[in-house]
């Protein structure tokens, strides 16, 4: 057999445990609520995954977990993702907010992929319970990728990490310290911090447990569900806008950045290039906005304008999707801005998705190099970074990476257009859901959702979420012939 | 020692992008004197945009009526496509007669790499495919009932993919099939036709980006008539012709249209945009990635799946079955990226004149891949601000001529 059976379905029902466990903190607030309905079906939901999950990893006879190879490592993220989405939708499904499975699936394989899109017309309808739980399903899903991009995916040869890997000065998981565990569990203290922190300084701008701590979930993961269908303009609060700005902005860095800044080294973050090009971004993306919205007359003064302008700019290249303001509505040349940075995402090794700007960086130089050595027939030039060499490999990685994206983009339109709404729809749903975003254009704008679309459509609509989370490799190679040839016969 | 005049004799690559770009500006500059001084386009930019747009075999034209121009103009601005092609194919021929891997030479000439031992036996060649081509199709168009100049300008826009059309003049479904035919055929490598005609066929046969090519073609008209017939734009019959009349002049990047697309279902609409992107094969007329390149990306691809299991695979890139040197490789991948980088930078300075994001994405694609077709260009058209059409006036040089590393621009650096 080429999978490790044992392991791999020890860690899975682990992950199911771990599922059903995660349900019982919705559950108390159902309770809270007196939502009674809404507490039984995420118990009944709950109780059966943990019971079930123990038992077998009780039953199981102890396997050797040094056996797992890489085709085990992929096999069990991929399915780890897609179960979690599919087990975590149960909750909707049972308690009858979202009665129809797929949809329901949709919308958890959206919070667990931190996307935030959604196909609830009605937010404000919803019970307490399961707007906590989709919002909770984001700040899992975010805490998930850390350790899946910072310990997993690495060794998996794939994810942003990899990328700054010994090669460049930038930090990596060897670097801050030796093993696996250690540097999750620096990690987990810095999430959770940022998320403590972000809840304070919100229910400081009047919003009541509830809501902080749900708007929170989604901007420390980049998520971008929230409990008001108008989103956070719902708040029509400057301060609650730019202390979620803030936060999301923060979330878009690499978290491995942190570590430097609190242990006293904050000249690493400040020279780290992916962390300057990312601001420069950010800045430029919104001063250009700002202007253009301010000579269109879309608001009367510049702070106004940069106060959206900013915002918009932060959510979307980290990949959030919360809104104040339509950017669909805005001029034609801003909206390409938007969407370019929807493809971009954040930093490698933070909660965003998109391709990342270390790849923008890299792809851009690659670019550089292909023309000169075009032009001048000379010898290949290493690709610096940070002033240390590139290797090539990492380089072809990138460029396949790249291509992928382009390529899933492409054929992911042609397909997604079959439900028959226009091109700009059916693009923006793909690159929506493959970098992880939330809204699109035209009918899944901002002010829109994605309830329009058919069955078949939401669930490859999903799996581009799942995929895009993981770094596409991790849900493609499933598809490949390679994959499931025995490479032993 | 005769090899060292060899080498001297050829250009490097950073010539022949800076000669030819000069080329099609001076014919464009004296196409728009003939604009100008005729009164036909009095605004000079005007001229020169749609100049540039002939010579670069595009097909966008800022006249709403071509029919209505007389029959001299019409003929010229079809000879405009016919010489602007004829061009291409001089510097084809330059980029084959240079030695492999010295310029962006070693990028495609791996499929016919010596085709022509130097620049005047491979031009001689090529043009000889490229007359005989437009004669015959002129034959086959006079025999269909096409008047003597409706069948010139209809001749000369297939065959040098301009597809700057000359109005609906195609008389029946034969024209229609003929001019069809005609644009697969000009979008196939060139050097197939001298080697078959000189029956060495073990080189044909070797040709898998031929193969590759007619599937592409296949799969899409199938896809794109299914999809029209099944959504009932049209019936059975007409579906087909159409669908594969549009698939082929998109992916051919000729851009001729017999019926308004912008009414399609959106998944047509969008299979033909992919159609021009992909572009016809290497050493053809067409514009756009190029089958070659693409084949060598997929193997890429599928090479970058294994390693991830198997770390220490050794895996050659192949194309018509010859390995793909590394750098080569490499510089295909490269292409694509950078394709697509200035497709994305075209689109976000036309956006400025757009009234929507597809127009500007259009708009863009339509002058990168140098099809020219649109789906709602002729109401937007018109109203294009002078800025847009310098820049799409450029995106169609640069789609035409690969210039994309000449605008790059990047300095060699001393080391």
């Amino acid at each position: 057999m080429i999978l490790n059976k044992r392991p791999i379905t020890k860690i899975l029902m682990a992950v199911m445990a771990l599922v059903g466990a995660a349900m019982l903190i919705p559950a108390v607030v159902a309770l809270i609520y007196k939502e009674t309905h809404v507490f039984l079906s995420f118990i009944v939901c709950s109780v059966p995954m943990i019971v079930i999950g123990l038992i077998v990893i009780k039953v199981l006879p102890p396997g050797d977990n040094n056996t797992l190879k890489m085709r085990d490592g992929f096999f069990i993220v991929a399915m780890a993702w897609t179960g979690m989405s599919a087990l975590g939708a149960l909750p909707f499904v049972v308690s009858g907010s979202i009665p129809n499975f797929i949809d329901a699936f949709f919308e958890t394989a959206s919070g667990f992929s931190t996307t935030g899109s959604t196909i609830v017309s009605n937010i404000e309808a919803l019970p307490y319970g399961i707007l906590f739980w989709r919002s909770f399903t984001h700040w899992l899903g975010g805490m998930g990728v850390l350790v899946l991009t910072i310990a997993l995916l690495p060794m998996l040869g794939i994810g942003g990490a990899k990328i700054m890997r010994a090669e460049t000065t930038g930090p990596t998981m060897d670097k801050i310290s030796g093993t696996v565990n250690d540097s999750a569990r620096k990690l987990y203290t810095i999430y959770f911090g940022v998320t403590i922190v972000e809840i304070i300084f919100l229910m400081c701008g009047g919003l009541n447990f509830f809501e902080a701590s749900t708007h929170t979930f989604g901007t420390v993961g980049t998520g971008g569900l929230s409990t008001h269908s108008q989103s956070i303009a719902a708040f029509g609060s400057a301060y609650v806008e730019m202390v979620i700005a803030v936060f999301m902005l923060l979330a878009g860095v690499n978290f491995n950045l942190y570590h430097y800044l609190f242990t006293g080294k904050p000249k690493i973050m400040l020279k780290d290039p992916e962390f300057r090009t990312y601001l420069g971004i950010i800045f430029g993306s919104t001063a250009f906005i700002s202007v253009m919205l301010l000579i269109k007359h879309f608001y009367g003064s510049i702070a106004e304008a940069f106060r959206y302008a900013f915002f918009q700019v932060v959510s979307i290249i980290t990949t959030t999707g919360y809104g104040t303001a339509d950017y669909d509505t805005w001029p034609i040349p801003c909206r390409i801005i938007i969407f370019l940075l929807m493809v971009v995402g954040g930093c490698a090794s933070s909660t965003g998705g998109g391709v990342k700007v270390i790849r923008i960086i890299l792809t851009a130089k690659l670019i550089k190099r292909g023309a000169q050595s075009r032009l001048h027939s000379s010898a290949v030039r290493p690709i610096k970074l940070g002033g240390r060499n590139v290797d090539e490999d990492t380089l072809s990685n990138v460029k396949s990476f790249m291509i992928i994206f382009l390529m899933t983009m492409l054929i992911g339109t042609v397909i997604v257009s079959l439900d028959g709404y226009d091109i700009v729809t059916s693009l923006s749903a793909v690159v929506a859901t493959l970098s992880n975003i939330g809204p699109g254009f035209n009918l899944i704008g901002p002010s829109c959702n994605f309830v329009l679309f058919s069955y078949p459509i939401k669930i490859l609509l999903s799996m581009f979420m799942i995929a895009g989370r993981l770094e596409i490799y991790t849900i493609f190679i499933m598809f490949t012939r390679v994959f499931w040839k025995d490479n032993n016969r | 020692m005769k090899d060292r005049t060899r080498r001297n004799r050829i250009m490097s690559a950073r010539r022949v992008m800076v000669y030819s770009a000069l080329a099609f500006l001076v014919l464009s500059l004296i196409s728009t004197g003939v604009y100008y001084f005729t009164g036909y386009l009095k605004d000079p930019l005007r001229g020169f945009f749609d100049s540039v747009s002939a010579f670069s075999a595009t097909g966008l034209s800022l006249f709403p009526k071509p029919l209505e121009l007389p029959v001299w103009l019409r003929i010229f601005r079809a000879g405009c496509q016919w010489i602007g092609g004829g061009m291409s194919l001089a510097i084809l021929a330059l980029l084959m007669s240079s030695p492999d891997g010295d310029s962006m030479a070693g990028e495609t000439s791996e499929t016919f790499y010596r085709f022509g031992k130097s620049f005047s036996t491979a031009f001689r060649r090529l043009i000889l495919v490229y007359l005989s081509l437009t004669v015959v199709l002129l034959a086959l168009l006079a025999a269909t009932g096409c008047g003597f100049s409706d069948s010139v300008c209809v001749a000369f826009a297939t065959i040098s993919t301009g597809g700057m059309s000359p109005g609906p003049v195609l008389p029946n479904g034969f024209a229609e099939t003929v001019v069809m035919a005609f644009m697969l055929l000009t979008s196939i490598s060139y050097p197939i036709y001298y080697y078959a005609f000189r029956k060495r066929t073990r080189k044909l046969e070797k040709n898998t980006e031929v193969t590759v090519f007619l599937g592409i073609v296949v799969v899409l008209c199938v896809l794109v008539s299914a999809s029209l017939a099944i959504s009932g734009t049209y019936g059975v019959r007409e579906s087909v012709e159409l669908g594969c009349f549009h698939t082929v002049s998109n992916i051919s990047t000729t851009g001729l249209a017999l019926d308004d697309i912008s009414k399609w279902p959106p998944f047509a609409q969008s299979l033909l945009t992919i159609a021009s992107f992909i572009g016809g094969s290497s050493f053809s007329l067409t514009s756009g990635i190029k089958v070659a390149r693409l084949i060598v990306i997929v193997r890429i691809l599928s090479r970058s799946f294994t390693v991830r299991l198997h770390p220490r695979a050794m895996i050659a890139t192949k194309l018509n079955g010859k390995q793909v040197p590394r750098k080569t490789a490499a510089q295909m991948s490269t292409f694509l990226l950078t394709f697509f980088a200035f497709f994305a930078i075209g689109t976000f300075l036309i956006s400025f004149d757009a009234p929507d994001m597809l127009s500007s994405i259009n708009l863009c694609a339509a002058s990168l891949t140098n099809t020219g077709n649109g789906f709602s260009f002729p109401f937007v058209m018109g109203a294009l601000s002078d800025f847009t059409l310098v820049v799409m006036s450029l995106l169609m040089l640069i789609g035409r001529l690969e210039l994309f590393a000449l605008i790059i621009g990047a300095p060699e650096r001393s080391s």
